[in-house]
């Protein structure tokens, strides 16, 4: 005889009649299932704080290999005077530019400039592009109108890199390039046009405070420059670089 | 009282024989069905982030209570194929002792797969359609007809000497 639906409902209703009464209480339970959430909220406090720390080590760590900006056109800073002994992240394996390193002394003494005697930045920097502001003005000397200044620039050509021209001169703020070489340097005190192989070369300058320079104007110690610039990485190519200007230190003409 | 704790004892309060119930037709023993009422429920509950809803508690506790029901048979089906090379063959139990002491239907069900076991119960004494039955095991309907066609013979070669007798 074939076992119809409802027999066989019957018969598992019957069979079920046999389970005892449930001997667990709701309270063991709830405490049961507290733990285990407790136990998932630090698991996932846990996870959380893995990804956050990755989400913050991550960027950070890429970002330790962003290219240098040292020694592009238009974005040398004045404190590139203070430029010394290749830093440690510049030594880093990831394509670099090794900066032209300059020290400066004028007087026989490095660059001072306290922060509250900082001048105004140059008037009409900034209208166009090639005549950026610079964002600091940097370590400089404060000077007097007439006054003579003994100037040594130490210049140090990281090894590969190619200088076609170097100059170094006098800048009111205008920083520009032509064909001819750079703009703004007044007076250009040192021009070197035979090309320059790496290592390190020492100039010694001298400038005089023009006497009618009125109080309160700023001036910088500027070189410029251009050539080839080695890029730190494993083939060792080169990345061709027109021209550079960058403002060496800050000279602050007071009464 | 947190919500959880709240559904919880609603749950309790109504349907908890009812629970132990299904899952004693599942396992055949009362013990191995109160650890899976339990487990079921600690289960269900447990999950912070996805909570029940309060008019869906007993269907998500029975859905998990299957599924663990499925997942450790299998366990012990592989566990069994092992056994035999660990048992002492001195012990080996007298299967009139287990005739004697389980009825008919009890022995019938045993004698289905995990699988099959489920989807009779869910199907014959839960009277949920194929259709739901095969949502809350994750297969296919035509997975669910297969099982309870191979159950259904399985059960009435079983019952029918019994009767007979």
């Amino acid at each position: 005889m074939p076992l119809t639906e409802q027999e066989l409902h019957d018969q598992l209703e019957k069979a079920a009649d046999q389970a005892l009464p449930p001997r667990f209480t709701v309270a063991d339970l709830s405490s049961r299932i507290r733990r285990r959430r407790t136990r998932q909220a630090a698991a996932l406090t846990a996870c959380l704080a893995v990804v956050a720390a990755a989400a913050v080590a991550i960027p950070v760590a890429l970002a330790g290999h962003a290219p240098l900006v040292v020694g592009q056109p238009g974005t040398t800073l004045p404190g590139s005077a203070k430029l010394g002994p290749p830093r440690a992240e510049e030594s880093a394996p990831a394509p670099r530019l090794r900066p032209v390193v300059f020290t400066v002394t004028v007087n026989g003494q490095r660059p001072s400039l306290a922060a509250t005697a900082q001048p105004k930045p140059p008037k009409g920097c900034g209208r166009t592009p090639a005549d950026p502001c610079p964002a600091t003005l940097g370590p400089g000397f404060a000077v007097r109108p007439g006054e003579r200044l003994s100037i040594r620039i130490a210049v140090t050509i990281p090894v590969r890199a190619r200088i076609a021209g170097l100059w170094l001169g006098i800048s009111d703020g205008t920083f520009g390039w032509n064909d001819s070489g750079p703009v703004g340097l007044q007076p250009i005190l040192a021009r070197i046009r035979s090309g320059l192989e790496p290592g390190r070369r020492t100039f010694l300058l001298s400038w005089t405070v023009p006497d009618g320079t009125t109080a309160g104007t700023t001036l910088w110690l500027a070189a410029s420059w251009d050539g080839m610039l080695p890029v730190a990485d494993p083939a060792g190519s080169h990345q061709l670089t027109s021209g550079s200007f960058s403002a060496l230190v800050t000279v602050f003409v007071r009464r | 009282m947190e919500s959880w704790n709240r559904a919880l004892a609603d749950l309790a309060g109504d349907r908890l024989v009812a629970l132990k119930r299904q899952a004693f037709l599942l396992c055949g023993d009362d013990q191995q069905a109160e650890d899976l009422v339990q487990d079921a429920l600690v289960r269900a509950f447990a999950r912070s982030l996805r909570a029940p809803r309060p008019e869906a508690v007993e269907a998500y506790v029975r859905k998990i209570m299957m599924n663990l029901f499925i997942d450790r048979a299998r366990r012990q089906s592989r566990w069994n194929r092992n056994a035999p090379l660990l048992a002492d063959r001195e012990v080996v139990p007298d299967p009139a002792d287990e005739i004697a002491t389980r009825d008919v239907i009890r022995t019938a069900l045993d004698g289905l797969s995990p699988r099959q076991r489920a989807c009779v119960i869910m199907r014959y004494y839960l009277d949920l359609p194929v259709a739901r039955v095969a949502a809350d095991l994750g297969v296919a309907e035509g997975t669910v007809k297969r099982n309870l066609s191979e159950a259904m013979t399985k059960i009435a070669a079983r019952l029918s000497p019994a009767q007979d007798r």
